[in-house]
């Protein structure tokens, strides 16, 4: 693999990544909003 | 070789962070309208009047009704009591369940037909069921100044009539440590006053304390208990932290029972059956039935007062609830 090749993979790779991640704490936000709070109590982790 | 180790650590670092994000905060979300908390809202189809395996309570009546029939609807913790209303006031045949397939315009996932005698669009729909006119009486703690304000602006006179008591309850995890609060403890921490479960004889851990969609029920009821001095965001800081809720009591112990979810005592006194009929149990409101007072079925405000008779306060004790106090 080239270092140009590599490069743009690493380069995808975490604009793929960053965005997935992006739109996993935007749900979260969301879904933190709306969520039933029994649920949520019930299933706090200590 | 060193090129496919960034590769895969790359991977491995975001994998990891997303991981940790889905087992501290994902995994704890279940919307109100997913299938999962459809569940959790309440399952109707247990309350079906006229179905003999229905958890209702059939406590006999002399009251009954054969045509004009109300048209009843309530919040998700008093659907038992409407339900068992109708078992034992109405005709048989009167009620059309079309089974609960969620979908937008059905957030609920409990579907009646439009002619059935009972609807379940929970507390905030509802209400404006019965301001628009397509729903006679509805079951609800205390309407919030936000609904109220939707009456008046629609032109619409309200009666409130009270026909029972049930507790207001705050929980938290069962592992969480805490057992007992007292009232100015849960003020001070929903007033952001305290902020860490070890200035209230826990773990020192930040306090959580979750709040409930405007308009519901226990939010009406809760900004009341606040003295409408309250916060009206959860810290963001707080997000990782050990929760508190409230709910009412019903609603938590036997609509939606969660072994993992535990009742505090206020004031050292828990809130058992007993200890809100005696009346040391030291949150307890009022639940009522709300209608049009331009609403003009022959049925509905006998309706209303046989609630309140003798007969219907047994029906209400015996969906667990407690009856008005003998006047």
């Amino acid at each position: 693999m080239s270092d140009k090749t590599f490069v743009k993979i690493v380069i995808a790779m975490v604009v793929i990544f960053t965005l997935l991640t992006a739109f996993h704490i935007f749900y979260d936000v969301y879904a933190y909003k709306y969520s039933s709070i029994i649920y949520f109590v019930s299933k706090e982790i200590w | 070789m060193k090129k496919a180790l960034i590769i895969i650590g790359i991977t491995v670092l975001y994998a990891s962070a997303n991981l940790g994000l889905y087992l501290g905060l994902t995994q704890r979300l279940s919307n109100n309208y997913s299938g999962v908390n459809q569940l959790k809202m309440i399952d109707v189809s247990k309350f079906l009047p006229f179905e003999e395996e229905s958890e209702l309570a059939r406590t006999g009546s002399t009251f009954h009704i054969e045509d004009d029939l109300p048209v009843l609807d309530g919040a998700a913790a008093l659907v038992p009591i409407y339900a068992s209303v109708i078992d034992q006031c109405y005709p048989e045949g009167c009620v059309t369940y079309e089974g609960g397939t969620f979908s937008d315009d059905n957030y609920y996932g409990e579907n009646f037909a439009d002619d059935s005698a009972m609807q379940y669009q929970n507390t905030v729909r509802g209400f404006n069921a019965v301001v628009d006119g397509s729903v006679d009486l509805f079951f609800t703690a205390h309407p919030s100044a936000d609904q109220m304000a939707y009456a008046q602006e629609q032109g619409v006179e309200l009666e409130i009539v009270p026909i029972g008591l049930e507790s207001f309850v705050f929980f938290v995890n069962r592992n969480n440590p805490v057992e007992d609060l007292t009232v100015d403890q849960i003020r001070s921490i929903y007033r952001g006053e305290i902020t860490n479960w070890s200035e209230v004889g826990g773990s020192n851990d930040v306090i959580n304390p979750l709040l409930r969609i405007q308009g519901s029920g226990s939010q009406t009821m809760m900004e009341a208990f606040m003295q409408n001095d309250m916060i009206t965001r959860r810290p963001m800081n707080a997000i990782f932290g050990k929760s508190i809720g409230y709910s009412f009591r019903y609603y938590l112990s036997s609509m939606v029972a969660n072994e993992n979810v535990r009742m505090l005592s206020v004031n050292g006194v828990y809130p058992s059956a007993e200890n809100i009929r005696n009346g040391s149990y030291p949150i307890t409101a009022q639940f009522y039935v709300v209608y049009r007072a331009d609403n003009d079925n022959p049925n509905l405000r006998p309706l209303v007062e046989w609630l309140r008779s003798e007969e219907g306060q047994r029906l209400i004790e015996g969906c667990g609830y407690v009856g008005l106090p003998q006047e």
